[in-house]
């Protein structure tokens, strides 16, 4: 189908909607309700799930943070502390970022770029979100493992914990380089995105 | 009804087909399209003040919908009402005609291949807006929206052909 085609079935069917009219006076000011639009993003529900989920594992590290008795553990354990609570509110921001964009002032080219520059720093930081799981795989187990079983993994390394890293690992690194490629290529879908708006 | 009400009631009545092309043009299932009419017609109701007369009414429609089509991501109703719009354009059994319909569904295989960009560009070329409105409107300027255009129509030629050769 060629454009020409297109457009004769385009005004056919501009036609047919403009000779329709539907939508009832109480239909459109039902639209109009907050009620309607009590929807929240799938992105932003699953997100703040886990940031509930790293503030609750951050406050539990916190409030026994006295019982990492040595220097090591207690840097570990801030260190994971502080990942749980930064990084969920990093990604809560720019996922509110991508909701705030102007639609009346803004052009709609001046739109796809403010949403697109958005949406790839927020891959980025999903990106980065995977990397750093890895290392706070290292951090977490001696810290959980001096909090849940009293512990020191530096200096007594038990299989028990060996095969749960393994496992962790297992389980980690397949779904890692998942969610690696596939933030990368809708990195690369915005970068591309961005290239054509500014050409 | 308020006469902020009774005069956007008005204004969606005269413009409900736009939207509804808006809409069909960023999405692909009934569900989808449902969601996103509703949010162009809140984001609309909730701009409506905003609006002045310094423009058409038909450039401001395009801009709010055009911003609210690009910037939606998938959205899950949680919970609340949701208003069923559900074949209520094209599909009425007194407006149905079924090679329209075919050939409908072929344009929007041809907009579904293009990027966002091109998407928003060929919708107002489709509604038969000059190059000087669809600048107005995207923000690119006239001559950028005709190198669009000739990209987009080479674009769509070369799928063609493929598609022939095949």
């Amino acid at each position: 189908m060629n454009l020409e085609e297109m457009q004769a079935a385009w005004q056919e069917m501009t036609e047919k909607l403009d000779a329709q009219n539907h939508l009832t006076n109480s239909l459109i000011l039902d639209m109009t309700h907050e009620k309607i639009r009590n929807k929240i993003s799938r992105i932003a529900r699953y997100e703040s799930i886990g940031a509930v989920a790293c503030f609750i594992g951050a406050t539990f590290v916190l409030l026994n943070i006295a019982k990492l008795d040595t220097w090591y553990l207690l840097g570990c354990g801030i260190l994971v502390a502080l990942y749980f609570i930064v990084l969920p509110l990093i990604v809560l921001r720019s996922i509110g970022k991508m909701r705030n964009i102007d639609l009346v002032n803004n052009t709609y080219r001046e739109s796809l770029l403010e949403f697109t520059h958005r949406r790839k720093r927020f891959l980025s930081f999903q990106r980065f979100g995977i990397i750093a799981n890895f290392f706070l795989m290292i951090l977490i187990l001696p810290v959980f493992g001096k909090l849940i079983n009293g512990k020191d993994l530096f200096v007594n390394q038990s299989s028990e914990w060996l095969w749960f890293s393994c496992i962790m690992l297992l389980v980690l690194i397949p779904f890692s380089i998942w969610g690696y490629r596939k933030y990368s290529r809708m990195t690369a879908s915005a970068e591309y995105l961005l290239r054509d708006l500014d050409s | 009804m308020t006469e902020k009400e009774i005069a956007f009631v008005k204004v969606i009545q005269d413009s409900e087909g736009i939207i509804y092309k808006i809409a069909r043009t960023y999405t692909k299932t009934d569900d989808d399209r449902n969601d996103l009419y509703q949010e162009i017609v809140y984001q609309l109701w909730k701009s409506f003040h905003t609006f002045k007369g310094n423009s058409q009414i038909s450039t401001w429609i395009y801009r709010v919908a055009l911003n609210t089509s690009i910037s939606q991501w998938r959205k899950e109703k949680k919970h609340g009402q949701k208003v069923d719009l559900n074949n209520l354009f094209l599909k009425q059994p007194e407006a149905y005609n079924a090679e329209l319909d075919h050939r409908m569904t072929m344009v929007y295989a041809q907009i579904d291949q293009l990027n966002k960009i091109e998407k928003g560009i060929i919708l107002m070329l489709l509604e038969g807006k000059k190059y000087e409105e669809i600048a107005e409107i995207t923000g690119f300027s006239a001559s950028n929206v005709g190198t669009r255009i000739s990209r987009i129509k080479a674009k769509m030629k070369e799928r063609i052909e493929k598609k022939t050769t095949l």
